[in-house]
């Protein structure tokens, strides 16, 4: 780590370390709320080296993640059973998967036996003085146990987050409420242009996630694993047909499978490089175009 | 309480990140079974370290050592066990390329309360931890919730701060699944797992310290001390053992 | 040299600093607040950490799903009273089933919780003197009876915070506990029937508050956070705040920015 910073530079260090905590959160709550448009559409670079990856591999450039942008619909939806419309700006899950809900092995198909609040919403019963627009979801990405590295050129930040979150939902696979429950780690990097920070790149490592609280994810998986009805990757979603690059796929945790180290926490570095990067062969971000941002989507607050 | 200029500020700052950073840097560890490097990475070379568990204390460097060195032979064996059980995915492969297979460990470090020493050579924290882990048992892996506190004295050592003491303790370490005070589960043996539960961490050399997690009828108890701001470390409470 | 800027606002280095440190002194009371209430140390917490002054005391507030607790008195009664009298009738039952096993047991026996405030997003008003915080608090309690059983459970909910500056620094002012869930541990959540009757076991720490009102109703969700989270904003302004005037709790009809 360089030495010889000025007082100004060690200031913009600190301040960016907070805009990285700011970021991560304005996200966690705001896909917790399925408000894809007011994350992607505000705080994302609109580059072609922007990537998103996941267990599915790595949707590359602003016009793979937000096609919505472009007035394009999504190219695959990962999460989502092969039947399932795209209709949004970024990948719903959760409690839009009409196929048990979430991606965890003891998920059960879905079947209303009982009623739910949503289900009074949508049959517009008891809606008055409800907000259809802001419900669904109490679905939270928590974030815990940060690293952040910023480069000594102060023009790029790194983390690793580690998230204990929840997927929770409104209306679970069985009526009622679901409770789930997802736990990942994060790689994540940031990038200062325009006199802003910006999310360029976001590697998304599911390990292990279920429902509360009847069973034993470690047990339950090695048994089924042993049985022959869970494979390595079953659980969070395989590759995806319509993702560009499916090199960086991380799979969930089985017993089979040695430890993927996939997202490490940041070291000390200099400038955003392929030494130093989650998102490898998409590190520039000075030297490239940017799309325009679309009328009521710049980010408001800065 | 001493007033700080900017500049000082600014160092603390940073400290505080560092410190973040330290905590952070740990729960990836563990996370990708390398809890036997944490001493060596992480941890003060001085003689009087300590770590506090719920099942006691390890006190000085071969106490402390020997604890996380344990931890990484049970990772070891553990991985041999599963190797031999899946010869034809894992047979392959090296001791190393095998260590750790199968098993996680999630301590996310939150919620943390920071103080650093008015005379800049030691600081204090603790952090909130809701995690869970797996482990192997004669009846395969078996996974656990946790709900507990991170408390620990950093040491400002050559221009890097290291971990001088440590309290982890759960109010919560019990088997997912059932429920936090009910008996846990005994899963039915898996033919050539048997040898994990010869497997013993070594004993704390204090014993008449630790914690116990929540029962019905626990007095109550509570989280270890909250730092508070201090001048010097011989002027506030320790969290060693 | 190119200033900081931030909102409305252009920051030298030392206002810069000053800023930063202060997000992190919010960080750490919000942090020190989450683990005295778990602790039970809810009278240290309101001494230490609330405000002081009478200007900020008279409507400080603390809500829980169903209304607010108002003024730093009525704060108290629920941090404090409520919940000692929850402990108190815990520990009156364990010596009504076994007096000579309990006699020396003292509050708190058979009860545990843990809160916390992760994911915290905040920010500071351009004038520097209200602070506006969100977390999420993962945390889990603990109740055990005579008979040798305990009902735990995952709890799971928002914490909406003000803050203020007061002549020795930042202090709480209004806090919004929009509790989610309970979840008993080793239960299967999705099996309990959460609508027809009301499922909420949180609902015996909500208390009797000062004004009855519906504040979170956890069966449809985070409907208003989008805009109850914390932004960027000027000053202090009773309306948009998270106290008991203020817009936390408000039905879209109620809301200016909705309408």
């Amino acid at each position: 780590m360089r030495k010889d910073k000025t007082l100004h530079e060690r200031v913009a260090a600190v301040v960016a370390c907070q805009k990285v905590e700011e970021l991560k959160a304005r996200h966690a709550y705001l896909h917790g709320m399925d408000r894809g448009r007011e994350e992607y559409g505000t705080f994302w670079l609109r580059s072609d080296n922007s990537t998103f990856g996941h267990t599915f591999g790595r949707m590359m450039g602003y016009r793979e993640l937000v096609p919505a942008h472009f007035d394009e619909p999504l190219r695959a939806n990962p999460f989502a059973p092969p039947e399932y419309e795209p209709h949004g700006m970024t990948m719903p899950e959760g409690a839009e998967n009409e196929d048990g809900g979430m991606p965890f092995e003891n998920a059960s198909k879905r079947h209303h036996d009982r009623p739910m609040k949503m289900g009074d919403m949508y049959d517009m019963f008891d809606l008055y003085g409800h907000n259809p627009k802001g419900t669904n979801m109490q679905s939270c990405h928590v974030l815990a146990s940060s690293v952040i590295e910023v480069a000594d050129d102060g023009k790029s930040a790194r983390s690793f987050y580690l998230t204990p979150g929840t997927m929770l939902s409104m209306h679970g696979p069985k009526g009622g409420r679901s409770g789930g429950w997802l736990w990942e780690r994060y790689g994540s990097e940031f990038v200062y242009r325009n006199g802003r920070w910006w999310w360029f790149h976001e590697q998304v490592c599911p390990d292990i996630g279920d429902s509360y609280d009847e069973s034993n994810w470690a047990q339950d998986r090695f048994r089924k694993y042993m049985d022959g009805k869970l494979r390595i990757g079953d659980c969070s979603g395989p590759p995806a047909s319509g993702i560009s690059d499916l090199r960086q796929a991380h799979n969930d945790i089985s017993v089979i499978q040695t430890v993927q180290d996939t997202v490490p926490a940041p070291e000390p570095y200099e400038h955003l490089d392929e030494e130093h990067t989650y998102s490898p062969g998409c590190t520039e971000f000075e030297n490239i175009p940017l799309y325009p941002a679309r009328k009521g989507f710049g980010d408001p607050l800065y | 309480m001493k007033q700080f200029t900017p500049e000082q500020l600014l160092s603390r700052l940073e400290w505080r990140r560092e410190l973040r950073n330290i905590m952070g840097r740990i729960s990836h560890d563990y996370s990708v079974k390398q809890e036997a490097e944490v001493y060596w990475r992480y941890w003060s070379r001085r003689e009087d370290v300590s770590l506090l568990l719920n099942r006691g204390g390890y006190r000085g460097a071969d106490a402390v050592k020997g604890y996380y060195a344990a931890l990484g032979e049970e990772i070891a064996l553990s991985s041999k066990l599963i190797q031999a059980k899946f010869p034809q995915t894992l047979g392959g492969k090296t001791p190393e390329e095998v260590y750790g297979v199968g098993m996680i460990t999630y301590l996310p470090f939150e919620s943390q309360v920071i103080e650093i020493a008015d005379d800049e050579k030691t600081a204090k924290g603790i952090w909130n931890i809701r995690g869970s882990y797996c482990k192997l048992t004669a009846g395969g892996p078996v996974a656990y919730w946790l709900f507990g506190w991170a408390a620990v004295d950093f040491i400002l050592e050559d221009g890097a701060w290291k971990v001088w003491h440590m309290q982890m303790l759960f109010n919560v370490d019990h088997q997912c699944g059932v429920g936090f005070t009910e008996e846990e589960k005994v899963f039915e043996p898996v033919p050539g797992f048997e040898e994990i539960e010869s497997f013993r961490l070594p004993e704390p050399n204090v014993k008449d310290r630790g914690f116990t997690p929540f029962y019905p009828d626990r007095p109550k108890s509570t989280s270890p001390q909250c730092p508070v701001p201090y001048g010097a470390f011989a002027e506030t409470f320790s969290y060693a053992v | 040299m190119e200033k900081f800027k931030e909102y409305k606002r252009e920051f030298t280095d030392e206002e810069m600093i000053l800023h930063a440190w202060d997000k992190e002194t919010i960080q750490d009371l919000i942090g020190r607040f989450v683990l005295y209430w778990g602790n039970g140390d809810t009278v240290r917490a309101l001494n230490e950490l609330w405000v002081k002054e009478p200007v900020h005391t008279a409507d400080a507030s603390f809500a829980t799903n169903i209304g607010f607790f108002v003024g730093i008195e009525e704060v108290r009664r629920h941090l404090v009273d409520e919940y000692e009298a929850i402990e108190r009738k815990t520990l009156d039952a364990f010596r009504a089933a076994c007096p000579e096993k309990y006699a020396d047991a003292g509050l708190g026996m058979g009860m545990t919780r843990t809160h916390s405030c992760t994911t915290p997003l905040l920010f500071i008003s351009v004038d520097d003197r209200y602070a506006r915080y969100l977390g999420y608090d993962l945390g889990m309690t603990g109740h055990g009876s005579p008979d040798g059983t305990a009902k735990c459970y995952f709890e799971i909910g928002l914490l909406l915070v003000e803050l203020v500056r007061e002549a020795d620094g930042w202090k709480i002012w209004h806090v919004v506990q929009e509790h989610d869930f309970s979840i008993e541990s080793g239960t299967n959540y999705n099996d309990v029937d959460t609508v027809l009757k009301g499922y909420d076991p949180a609902s015996r720490f909500y208390g009797d508050p000062t004004v009855k009102k519906e504040v979170y109703d956890n069966q449809f969700g985070w409907e208003y956070l989008f805009y109850d989270m914390p932004r960027p904003f000027k000053t202090y302004d009773e309306d948009e705040g998270y106290g008991p005037n203020g817009k936390v709790g408000r039905k879209f009809y109620e809301r200016l920015e909705m309408l």
